[in-house]
């Protein structure tokens, strides 16, 4: 799919994807794609960061969003008791058994050899998301009426700007970012 | 000590976030269980067939998952 995308818009797709890797993620967004075209060096990044959409304000959004989901992930790591109480197991008990059958520190030491597993460097080709990439079929779509037919920057900055609760959305909110706005500023440009 | 009560209206809770934490956990507390199990019965000579028949699930499914970490029968 991506191989349809060309120019400035496939550099915003490997900027994407450089981004999430730097983050230690498996996947690329339409958080990394609103990235990825922010950084773009033509008049759709230019109307964009015009607009506070900055690399380096959307760098801080994606930032937040990993520790967010980091916190969560840590939570499931610690063994979260309060929870399990809530269903009426009583993880004190669980962990006094456990430990009594495999030895003093051994239910946390399952969690560590579990959580090593799962921090695999991230290499090689990223998922793309569902979302993202029907963000990036669509500005294909959208871009075989022109002469090229090949997606530019600006069909995949209207795609995401028109995308309803993504993550992109959440990050232009939080930057107090009118998507309707910016996607008239676009195509008006266009 | 909760009374029987309590404890149903817990795991019957409403609000979403309490009763997707309570699943989040009990899903961790099951894998961590599942690693030490895996562990002791490999460390007692159990093929992965033995272990994967307990479990419910097929050979390769608990291979995939468990098998690099353990490796083999020592």
């Amino acid at each position: 799919m991506t191989r349809r995308i060309e120019g400035e818009a496939r550099r915003a797709v490997i900027r994407a994807q450089e981004q999430a890797r730097r983050f230690g993620q498996h996947f690329i967004g339409c958080e990394h794609l609103l990235y990825g075209v922010a950084g773009a060096d033509d008049a759709v990044g230019g109307i964009l960061r015009a607009r506070g959409v900055t690399p380096e304000r959307v760098d801080e959004q994606l930032a937040a969003l990993v520790r967010r989901s980091r916190s969560a992930a840590a939570r499931q790591r610690d063994l979260d008791g309060e929870a399990l109480d809530t269903i009426g197991v009583d993880l004190d008990a669980v962990r006094a058994r456990v430990e009594q059958a495999f030895g003093p520190g051994s239910l946390d030491r399952a969690g560590a050899a579990r959580s090593s597993r799962a921090k695999r460097d991230v290499t090689g080709h990223l998922r793309v998301t569902r979302q993202a990439r029907a963000c990036l079929k669509r500005s294909i779509r959208a871009a075989e009426a022109r002469p090229d037919g090949r997606p530019d920057t600006a069909e995949l900055a209207l795609v995401l700007l028109d995308v309803r609760a993504s993550a992109a959305r959440s990050i232009l909110a939080t930057l107090g970012v009118s998507a309707p706005e910016l996607s008239a500023e676009i195509s008006g440009a266009l | 000590m909760e009374s029987t009560l309590e404890i149903a209206e817990g795991a019957a809770s409403q609000d979403p976030d309490v009763g997707l934490r309570a699943v989040a956990a009990l899903r961790e507390l099951a894998e961590r269980l599942e690693v030490l199990q895996i562990e002791n019965a490999r460390r007692l000579g159990w093929s992965w067939q033995e272990i994967a028949d307990r479990l419910g699930v097929t050979k390769q499914t608990v291979h995939r998952k468990h098998g690099p970490r353990i490796g083999r029968r020592s």
